[in-house]
């Protein structure tokens, strides 16, 4: 039942909120939420279905989320007026470098894995001939 | 008579339901405006219903923290969002788990990349300590870059506005800097708008695959951990 599911989240958000409002974890409630929701899907051994209908009906509108949030722009408009060139060089330049860094690394250490297997898999071979 | 008295505007916009309707009702329109651009990565969602609501809320002379209270269940409906984000990672659990190196090694390059480039270019181009400080953890998800601000000295609120902004660059630019620069692997592409701008950026990689979305949540919530982790120690040396 798709109120069961609601419960499930909420329970495993409420928890996390917990420990971390008591700094029994440094981490925000919501990402031991994360956690606590890993491990009981782990337990279950699947996705119960309304579950995998929620997270995919909400997910697909998971950027509407943060826009009350960036309305406050609103609240800081002369500071963003006033020093417009270092914020938004920092943004976009940061988030590129950091977007072009990050892909790369991880594109080398896939085809480093993807090689390896190759190298494993063709000394399996060698090995079977 | 049309109740443009302050005072009436001020009753009016208490209710949630003004707040919500006009939030959902400009995701909306921002979601029609990016299909009739045939999918355009300037017209991304989260970028035009907040232009259109900071226009709507200056023009009808509320204040940005009426609109935020009336509005709240929308920004609190981001804490279960983020727990949910378990069910993408779940179902490609097989996948992270062959792919730790990967996401160990983006983690331990793209974090720090993140942090510095931020604090260096702003602090190259003489910004306020205060904008330094709260540009230094942006790449994080909104609910742990505040408390990091505050941690190090920053202005939360301000690092708020911020996050959104890194979240928006990183979803408009992401896809089109890894294409550029050949990478096409789901996870790399995941990874890198995960951990460059969380969770707006995983909301734009959602929309690419799974993979992609699993791994940018991913990227996201390690990101948002060890920054909130080391962050504040790193901070406490200088």
């Amino acid at each position: 039942m798709l109120i069961t599911e609601a419960l499930r989240i909420l329970a495993c958000l409420c928890a996390g909120e917990i420990l971390s409002g008591v700094g029994f974890l440094p981490f925000p409630g919501p990402v031991i939420g994360l956690v606590f929701l890993l491990t009981n899907l782990a337990l279950i051994g699947e996705v119960p279905q309304p579950l995998g209908r929620l997270a995919d009906n909400v997910l697909a509108v998971l950027g509407m989320l943060f826009v009350p949030t960036g309305v406050g722009l609103l609240a800081y408009t002369h500071l963003l007026r006033t020093e417009f060139v270092p914020i938004a060089a920092a943004i976009v330049v940061g988030t590129l470098v950091t977007i072009v860094v990050t892909a790369l690394t991880s594109k080398r250490l896939a085809e480093f894995e993807a090689k390896k297997r190759a190298a494993t898999e063709g000394e399996a071979t060698d090995a079977a001939a | 008579m049309l109740p443009l008295d302050p005072h009436v505007w001020h009753k009016i916009e208490l209710v949630p339901a003004i707040g919500v309707g006009a939030t959902v009702g400009a995701y909306v329109i921002a979601l029609r405006l990016q299909r009739w651009s045939g999918g355009s990565a300037i017209f991304n969602p989260t970028l035009i219903a907040i232009l259109l609501l900071a226009f709507a809320v200056k023009v009808s002379g509320l204040d940005y923290a009426d609109y935020a209270r009336s509005a709240g269940v929308v920004t609190f409906a981001l804490a279960p969002a983020v727990v949910l984000l378990a069910v993408p990672l779940f179902r490609q659990r097989r996948l992270i788990r062959d792919s730790a190196r990967i996401i160990v090694g983006s983690l331990a390059l793209g974090l720090p990349t993140g942090v510095l480039s931020a604090i260096g270019i702003a602090w190259l181009l003489h910004a306020d300590r205060v904008t330094i400080l709260s540009l230094a953890p942006k790449s994080t998800t909104a609910g742990i870059a505040i408390g990091i601000s505050e941690k190090i000295g920053g202005a939360p609120s301000l690092t708020a506005v911020l996050v959104i902004m890194t979240g928006i660059t990183g979803a408009v630019i992401g896809p089109i800097a890894t294409r550029q620069l050949g990478v096409s692997d789901p996870r790399a592409v995941g990874l890198a708008m995960g951990i460059a701008s969380h969770g707006i950026g995983t909301a734009r990689a959602l929309q690419i695959n799974e993979t992609a979305g699993a791994f940018a949540g991913l990227g996201m919530s390690l990101n948002g951990i060890f920054t909130a982790i080391l962050l504040p120690v790193a901070a406490n040396l200088f």
